[in-house]
């Protein structure tokens, strides 16, 4: 087999073009299905309008260290399939993923995009615990929301859920 | 300002606790999630059996309500106590209201409506108020967790005293799970006192920890569950102050007789599945055995010899009844019940990682054992 059919072109929003390994574009179901459809038409780039060459540099970097891990099946239940794995995140992965919040909600929003469904889950993971130990007034900040209870209906909420608390 | 017939002003009370008011204002430079993203985070959220970061989302805006509410009430966790840093249970001054939890409330009929799992701690009957008329109204509650007190019911008040407990006179579950089961103290059925309780479950679950202390000559009658498919004694993995000789068969006999009434009696027409035996074998000895599976063969050996002495008074009287029975009994590893469909369901997920674990590591060290007194 040639050099070329090995690897697939990827063109990201800011007109950068990357090169890359077939087994490694693959791990996002959306590419692996655009390469189907594209069938012979090598050398022809995929458009990815919706991800940046900072981002798509960052997930390349995570598709490869997976390149050699099973996909994922395509029509896997998705809620019974992540409950029956650990809540945690791997070493490798949790190292990877340590970059600023921007960065962070990139990533999953591309993650999304691209259909990289391990790499949704380490996102949101990561999203959950950043959440933990946070004031209602942090976790507006963190996702960027504005408060439209009253104080009133603040306290009624928290009074409701007061069972819940620690 | 008005004035009203008793003189005073009618200016609203300002209520006692008052949230600080928010002053994060949405920035439109910055990035945001869309609903489907923030709706898998708070979904892993609900996963973890601390809720508290759940309910402050809930307190975030009126779109991360209509969210994480329904998350957060699809199970309802009840319980006085909380756990100090030694693991010891105390009582938490912030949930002495908690019990008194009702229907009636503003908005309770629609937040109770959400409840799927229900887990319910014993506790003093003050805490419930089952002293009062009012109950707990939990129509959809499929899976029912109880944390009794060992040996006592749900109530720790004394027994003559215990009316059932308000808050599960109305409770129907399908799946019911009962924790800290001692498996000599089957009758911790019984003193539940609610018998309304069992008759819509479908399976059982003993989250049974295997010690073995004391002896209990008496087992009385568990309440009658009229629609059991499915019973599973689930060993939890945890070492015991006073260990036993498991090689003694006559011990083994022992602990697996009160099983063999149930067997007998009440579940005779349910599968049952002992899942994780091999946690005898931790708490017994504090280590595990490595290699052959010598527990369980002597276990179904000796239940089953069992079963082909049922009298023939019994409802197991000819042969193939007894053979149907052996059939339906099976044991597993916690391994093998891992791999299994919905034992999220039973077991909680953190103690499951922490189970798996615990069994791993000490059959490893087992192993290492064993490959260094061959090599002697």
């Amino acid at each position: 087999m040639s050099e070329k059919k090995q690897s697939v072109i990827l063109q990201t929003s800011d007109d950068e073009q990357f090169t890359v390994e077939k087994v490694v574009a693959e791990r996002s179901a959306m590419i692996k299905s655009m390469m189907e459809d594209l069938g012979d038409q090598e050398g022809q780039a995929i458009p990815l309008p919706n991800v940046s060459s900072s981002v798509l540099t960052k997930i390349l970097e995570y598709c490869d260290h997976h390149k050699n891990e099973p996909l994922p099946a395509p029509d896997a239940n998705d809620a019974d399939d992540s409950r029956r794995k650990t809540s945690e995140i791997g070493d490798w992965d949790a190292r990877w993923i340590q970059v600023d919040q921007e960065m962070l909600f990139e990533i999953i929003l591309a993650a999304n995009y691209l259909d990289i469904k391990p790499l949704l889950d380490v996102g949101c993971k990561t999203v959950a615990n950043m959440i933990k130990g946070k004031t209602p007034e942090e976790i507006r900040k963190l996702f960027n929301i504005t408060n439209d209870f009253t104080p009133e209906e603040e306290e009624q909420i928290r009074k409701e859920n007061e069972w819940a608390e620690e | 300002m008005p004035v009203t017939r008793s003189g005073k002003s009618s200016t609203p009370k300002k209520p006692k606790h008052l949230i600080k008011p928010s002053t994060y204002v949405f920035d439109p430079s910055r990035i945001t999630l869309p609903n489907e993203i923030i709706i898998r985070v708070l979904s892993i959220l609900a996963d973890d059996r601390k809720q508290k970061s759940l309910a402050k989302c809930c307190q975030v805006s009126k779109q991360f309500y209509a969210m994480s509410s329904p998350l957060l009430w699809n199970h309802l966790r009840l319980t006085p106590w909380k756990t100090d840093e030694g693991g010891k249970l105390i009582e938490d001054p912030s949930k002495y209201r908690c019990g008194a939890l009702k229907t009636q409330q503003k908005n309770g009929k629609a937040l109770k409506n959400d409840v799927n799992t229900f887990s319910l701690y014993h506790h003093s009957m003050s805490w419930c108020k089952s002293d009062t008329k009012s109950t707990l109204q939990l129509p959809n509650a499929q899976t029912l967790h109880l944390y009794p007190k060992r040996i006592t019911a749900m109530h720790s008040d004394p027994w003559y005293a215990t009316p059932p407990c308000r808050l599960l006179k109305n409770v129907q579950p399908k799946e019911l799970i009962l924790h800290n089961v001692s498996i000599v103290h089957q009758d911790l059925m019984v003193d539940i006192n609610c018998q309304k309780l069992f008759e819509t479950v479908e399976v059982l679950v003993l989250i049974t920890n295997a010690l073995y202390s004391d002896w209990h000559w008496e087992s009385p009658k568990p309440p009658w569950v009229p629609h059991l498919r499915q019973v599973y004694y689930v060993f939890e993995p945890i070492p015991n102050p006073y260990p036993y000789d498991l090689e003694e068969e006559e011990n083994l006999r022992y602990l697996i007789n009160d099983i063999m009434w149930n067997l007998k009696h009440q579940l005779r027409r349910a599968t049952v599945t002992f899942v994780n035996l091999e946690a005898l074998e931790y708490a017994s000895r504090g280590s595990l055995a490595a290699g052959e599976p010598r527990l369980k063969t002597k276990f179904e050996r000796l239940l089953f010899a069992m079963i082909d002495d049922f009298p023939s008074s019994s409802r197991f009287s000819t042969k193939e009844e007894r053979e149907e029975r052996k059939r339906t009994v099976r044991i597993i590893t916690l391994q093998e019940f891992y791999q299994e469909d919905g034992w999220w369901r039973y077991v909680d997920r953190q103690d499951m990682d922490e189970w798996v674990k615990i069994m791993q590591s000490n059959t490893q060290e087992a192993v290492e054992e064993r490959e260094q007194q061959l090599r002697h």
